[in-house]
């Protein structure tokens, strides 16, 4: 516990270091990365822990961006007490949906979160008046003089933030209570896990999470668009996740700014690169459902099994 | 004072009833036995008991408190455990993890990670210590049923509902299992609903035996009264 402490430390403190070493450019890739690692280790506080595969995540990062982004613009508020409120209403809205997919599980719950998602999209993209649509929404800076570097530090604090409060969650009983509830819904209610509670939870705390990376990432960018709560983007954060290791803290960490950095490499060829993470998150899926990091701990185990075999054989 | 009181039980799914006016008590400190033929609503009533379903007709009462349609987790935290007739071991979890959830819900709270010690006792009275680490889904039958049985323990029953937890058992194991279960309520003073087929076993053990058939309450006596009873014997090996 006190090593993994340090070693959080120790890659927060040289994270910190990087502006120092990256032009403009890279440093944006760097702030992307930073908002697919919020996204998608949020969204594997639903998927990989309870269970709950839920295609509206991005719809999540959708409502925070244009809540901050609208309360902002058009009535004047503080773009940072509109990150607060498009949290909130994030989490609201997230909540209604954790209720209402309640009963659902598997691909029913998928169907009606993607649903809600495309539903979400439509709305904003025809909401021209307040939206500005596909044309896309001028929100101000979160400082008087913008600064690559200082929206670095931003998103490198809300994104460990957001870790934080993931960690203290999985590694608590309530992280013990959402893997008994994704194991078998059943068998947690009887042993007196309420799985109703632990089900919105789960569905709130990531809508939340979801909510605070759009509503930063949109007043980084600027500029809102129904880029934002799209399909695209969903479909990215879910590779992320699955590639890197679905419930597993680390894996959506090392998934994001992997297909981040990656994204960014191939580029050049075109639009291809969602299609391609989505086949390698596929084939992942049916191969390594736990991701990269599955595969790591388990060549530890078969290393370490044999390690004792050969102490074994010897002794 | 009854520990356990079912009044007019009944469960229809659709149209099709399951359990038609099921009424017993059951005391605190006793193990009563509960026989039938496959399909005869054991089950049924197990899952009534448990909050896992909620009956057309009836009232459930603990400690005369009327616990009827509560959800299953409320059940629980109001004493009651249970095992399933299929194991449901969670199988992502290790074994101490998978006790753990039972401790870290029920009433009584263990604070921060005491969960763990506490797991481990149970673990070891189930003969499980040595699997702490293994994944729920990597267990043989056998430790799979075990575990039912440790993680309802972890719960802190006063009523535990035990349902074919022999199946599968060679003849020496049965004697383990029965022994362990008999310690539950000798010193742990848990009392037993226990569904079996394995009648050797539970003709041994329980205090009281209770028949159904197709649903209803056949009769309900002493081990010794129900060996004897046409009525029971009919129903286990037909006419004739």
């Amino acid at each position: 516990m006190k090593d993994k402490r340090v070693y959080a430390a120790v890659v927060v403190a040289l994270a910190c270091l990087l502006p120092l070493g990256l032009d403009e450019y890279k440093l944006h890739v760097v702030i992307n990365s930073l908002f697919y690692v919020m996204m998608a280790s949020s969204w594997n506080l639903l998927a990989g822990y309870t269970g709950q595969v839920s295609f509206a995540h991005a719809a999540f990062a959708g409502i925070g961006a244009y809540t901050s982004g609208i309360l902002s613009v058009k009535a004047g508020f503080n773009p940072w007490a509109g990150i607060l409120i498009g949290m909130a209403m994030a989490g609201l809205v997230g909540f209604l949906v954790g209720v209402l997919c309640l009963k659902m599980g598997g691909i029913y719950l998928s169907l009606t979160t993607l649903g809600f998602s495309e539903i979400l999209r439509i709305i904003i993209t025809n909401e021209y008046e307040i939206t500005r649509g596909t044309m896309g929404l001028q929100v101000p800076a979160l400082m008087p003089v913008y600064s690559k570097t200082i929206y670095f530090y931003i998103m490198l604090g809300a994104a460990v933030l957001s870790l934080i409060v993931i960690y203290k969650m999985i590694y608590s009983d309530t992280g013990l209570n959402f893997r008994a509830v994704q194991n078998d819904e059943k068998a947690a209610a009887s042993l007196g896990v309420n799985v109703v509670r632990v089900r919105v939870m789960a569905f709130t705390v990531s809508s939340v999470l979801a909510g605070m990376a759009g509503g930063f990432y949109g007043h980084y960018l600027l500029l809102i668009t129904p880029e934002i709560p799209s399909l695209d983007q969903q479909f990215l954060v879910l590779s992320m996740a699955v590639i890197g290791g679905l419930g597993s803290f680390v894996g959506p960490i090392v998934g994001a700014f992997t297909l981040e950095v990656l994204a960014e490499y191939i580029r050049g060829y075109g639009q291809y690169h969602v299609l391609v993470f989505g086949l390698v998150a596929l084939a992942m899926a049916r191969f390594s459902p736990r991701g990269v990091m599955g595969l790591i701990s388990d060549y530890k185990r078969r290393r370490n099994q044999s390690l004792v075999a050969a102490v074994e054989s010897k002794g | 004072m009854a520990l356990l009181q079912c009044a007019g039980l009944s469960k229809r799914f659709g149209g099709v009833p399951a359990l038609q006016d099921v009424s017993f008590s059951l005391n605190k400190g006793e193990i009563v036995g509960l026989i039938g033929p496959n399909g005869a609503g054991k089950t049924t009533l197990f899952n009534l008991v448990a909050g896992a379903i909620k009956p057309t007709e009836g009232r459930v009462f603990l400690k005369e408190v009327d616990i009827t349609g509560l959800p299953a987790h409320r059940i629980c935290r109001s004493g009651i455990g249970r095992t399933f007739q299929i194991t449901r071991p969670f199988a992502e979890l290790t074994c101490l993890e998978n006790v753990g959830v039972a401790i870290i819900n029920r009433s009584s709270k263990l604070k921060g990670e005491g969960w763990r010690g506490k797991g481990m006792e149970y673990l070891e009275q189930v003969g499980l210590l040595e699997n702490a680490q293994t994944r729920g889904g990597d267990l043989n039958l056998i430790a799979k049923k075990k575990l039912e049985m440790a993680r309802a323990l972890a719960s802190n029953p006063e009523l535990l509902l035990l349902d074919e937890v022999l199946g599968g058992l060679n003849t020496q194991e049965i004697g383990q299992a029965v022994s362990i279960i008999k310690r539950l309520r000798d010193a742990l003073g848990i009392s037993l609903l226990w569904i079996e087929h394995i009648m050797g076993a539970i003709m041994g053990a329980a205090d009281r035996i209770i028949v159904l058939e197709q649903g209803r309450k056949l009769l309900e006596g002493t081990p010794a009264e129900v060996v004897r009873d046409e009525r029971a014997i009919k129903a286990y090996l037909g006419e004739d």
